[in-house]
């Protein structure tokens, strides 16, 4: 019998006649692997989400955006930024190659219809939003221009809100809703999209209306962001230090930033990724545990086989003959726990695919495995050198 | 084969120096059927013990074929052991979890030789001759005593050692079974000249031995 084969076989030997204790020893790698490798996926699933809501909308826009996005955090989040004006706005829209200069006023707000009331995500701009972010509108039709210069209570609404706060998707049109205090009348709903904002909510969950029309905008005549609408996508890096050039009369350099699709999706990116390495960082804590686990049941096993490890000394194991049985052991052991919580992960994340894009990559199979491995050495070589340390005259001896 | 020259081993003891063998020396021959014989604690299982190169002595040297072994790594002396000596012990020293072929066979995966026969078939055949072919894959603890025995001596002699120790092999036998083992290594040593040392309290035992090495107090008081 191959030397390599007789020791994976007898240690599957000790596994089986010790089943429950081989299940609970690596259980604790089954768990850290399981959450190690859940966590990556679900992040994984969350950044495919979120540049599948990305590429819904046109992907030769600008977003103009208070704080400084190569900066901090926290100012990417816009959170004590600066505001901009209509006039900021206009001024953009004559910088050549731009088609369109959209003001964004952007809340969450409490929306009542007629069945219901709910949160959504209210944006106000100017009648150009449709044609820039690929809103196509299902029934009745957008706001105009004449709209949004008279003032006009009129709001467009994603097939989310009309079927969520109305008795239909179909009744919805004209009828009214309100919102802030104001009523508006519903004159177009937006085909079904599935997908979003940034990072927010989905773009079904949207309400659009005339900036003008707005409540909040008449308190401070101020926007959250502008986006532009860049004629030509080869262009996007010319008209983008244009706009820094026009904005930068107006604003310090590092009080607003000009990004494109791609530089967002890299900031959320690595938002995302920061949060999740944190999660898989605590998770990893419990593979620690599983391989001390691992260790002490691996040293209980030393004591309780000193007699057979003398029997073998005896008829011509070496020390390390010894060492590589018991290492072996530990490191099945470890890979069983692996092997477990890979398949869970699975389950797990095949279960959550009809709700969810989260997926498995090679990678997280590949490092869980090595991991386990790893873990399994690294836990298992000190019982294992005890017991090849141990005099063969002692160890027969022992009782 | 074996040559111990002033061998002594000792132990410390609350501080004091306890000799369990006293300047030994003895020369076991190649196909010789010897006894060691002594009353408990009397030195005769750290003597063989030492012979079979499961101990090293405090002071004094061992030769194999004219080698000494003080200075031979882990490995080296492994490998004599395994390939060069056959451990027959009293309490049988099987391992329950493998069966009856898997324990014959043991010796064999640890060894780095290279074998010209098949252990496997020399296993067979040793349970055929010894009458234990149908207990092949029989578990240790599901036989007899005297079963067991015989598949310790049948391990002990799959790598084809020249030396065979048995330490009481009788000692958890009745006297016909123990009888029936002492005959299987009279055999052993008529018939493929292997050297056999058997270590007993038993007269009776020894009494059926060419030579008897008598012990007492870690010191061999006839030769």
């Amino acid at each position: 019998m191959n030397y390599f084969l007789f020791i994976l076989k007898s240690s599957f030997e000790d596994f089986r006649r010790n089943k429950i204790r081989t299940f609970l020893t690596s259980l604790g790698i089954l768990i850290g692997v399981a959450s190690v490798v859940l966590l990556v996926a679900l992040g994984l699933g969350l950044k495919k989400y979120i540049a599948q809501q990305f590429e819904s909308i046109g992907s030769n826009l600008l977003f103009v955006m208070p704080g400084n996005l190569q900066g901090n955090l926290a100012a990417a989040s816009g959170i004590g930024g600066i505001k901009f004006t209509l006039k900021d706005a206009q001024k953009l829209g004559r910088i050549p190659g731009i088609t369109a200069s959209m003001p964004m006023s952007v809340q969450m707000s409490r929306i009542q219809g007629e069945t219901d009331t709910k949160t959504y995500e209210v944006v106000g701009s100017t009648a150009d939003i449709f044609q820039a972010m690929n809103l196509d509108i299902g029934s009745g039709k957008p706001f105009t221009k004449a709209d949004v210069n008279k003032k006009s209570k009129v709001v467009v609404i994603g097939s989310q809100v009309a079927t969520e706060i109305f008795a239909s998707a179909d009744d919805a049109l004209g009828k009214n809703l309100r919102l802030d205090g104001l009523t508006y009348r519903v004159i177009g709903i937006v085909k079904k999209k599935g997908g979003g904002g940034i990072g927010g909510p989905s773009i079904d969950a949207h309400l659009y209306l005339p900036y003008s029309a707005l409540a909040a905008y008449q308190e401070d005549k101020k926007f959250y962001a502008i986006y532009v609408s860049v004629a030509e996508q080869n262009n996007l890096a010319t008209v983008k230090e244009e706009i820094k050039k026009e904005l930068v009369k107006e604003y310090d350099a590092d009080k607003f930033s000009v990004a494109d699709q791609t530089e967002i999706l890299s900031i959320v990116g690595s938002i995302f990724n920061i949060l999740n390495s944190i999660l898989v960082a605590i998770a990893a804590i419990s593979l620690i545990v599983g391989g001390v686990g691992i260790m002490n049941i691996m040293y209980v096993s030393v004591i309780e086989r000193i007699r057979e490890i003398g029997i073998r000394r005896a008829i011509g194991a070496t020390k390390y003959d010894i060492l590589w049985q018991f290492l072996a052991e530990a490191v099945l052991l470890s890979l069983i726990g692996g092997f477990l919580g890979l398949t869970l992960s699975f389950i797990v994340v095949l279960a959550l695919q009809s709700i969810f894009p989260a997926y498995i990559n090679w990678q997280s199979v590949v490092l869980s495995l090595g991991v386990s491995s790893l873990i399994g050495v690294v836990f298992g070589v000190f019982p294992a050198r005890q017991a090849s340390q141990l005099s063969p005259i002692e160890a027969i001896r022992y009782e | 084969m074996i040559k111990l020259s002033g061998v002594s081993k000792s132990y410390d003891v609350g501080g004091e120096k306890f000799f369990a063998l006293d300047n030994i020396y003895l020369e076991i021959n190649d196909g010789e059927f010897a006894s060691i014989v002594g009353p408990s604690g009397s030195g005769k299982s750290t003597l063989m013990h030492l012979v079979g190169l499961l101990d090293q002595p405090t002071g004094g040297d061992i030769l194999v074929d004219g080698k000494n072994i003080a200075h031979l790594s882990d490995v080296s002396l492994s490998k004599l052991r395994n390939e060069y000596v056959g451990f027959v012990f009293q309490q049988f020293n099987l391992i329950n979890k493998l069966t009856v072929r898997e324990n014959i066979l043991l010796p064999a995966i640890y060894s780095r030789k290279k074998l010209d026969y098949i252990p496997d078939e020399r296993a067979r055949s040793l349970l055929l001759r010894f009458g234990l072919q149908d207990r092949i894959d029989s578990y240790p603890n599901k036989i007899s005593g005297g079963q067991q025995q015989r598949v310790a001596i049948a391990r002990a002699l799959i790598m084809k050692p020249k030396l065979i120790l048995a330490d009481e092999p009788t000692g958890n036998l009745d006297t016909k079974t123990g009888e029936e083992i002492i005959k299987l290594l009279q055999e052993l040593n008529r018939e493929e000249n292997i050297t056999v040392v058997i270590v007993t309290h038993d007269p009776s035992i020894a009494a059926k031995t060419k030579r008897k090495i008598k012990i007492q107090d870690g010191k061999i008081t006839n030769n």
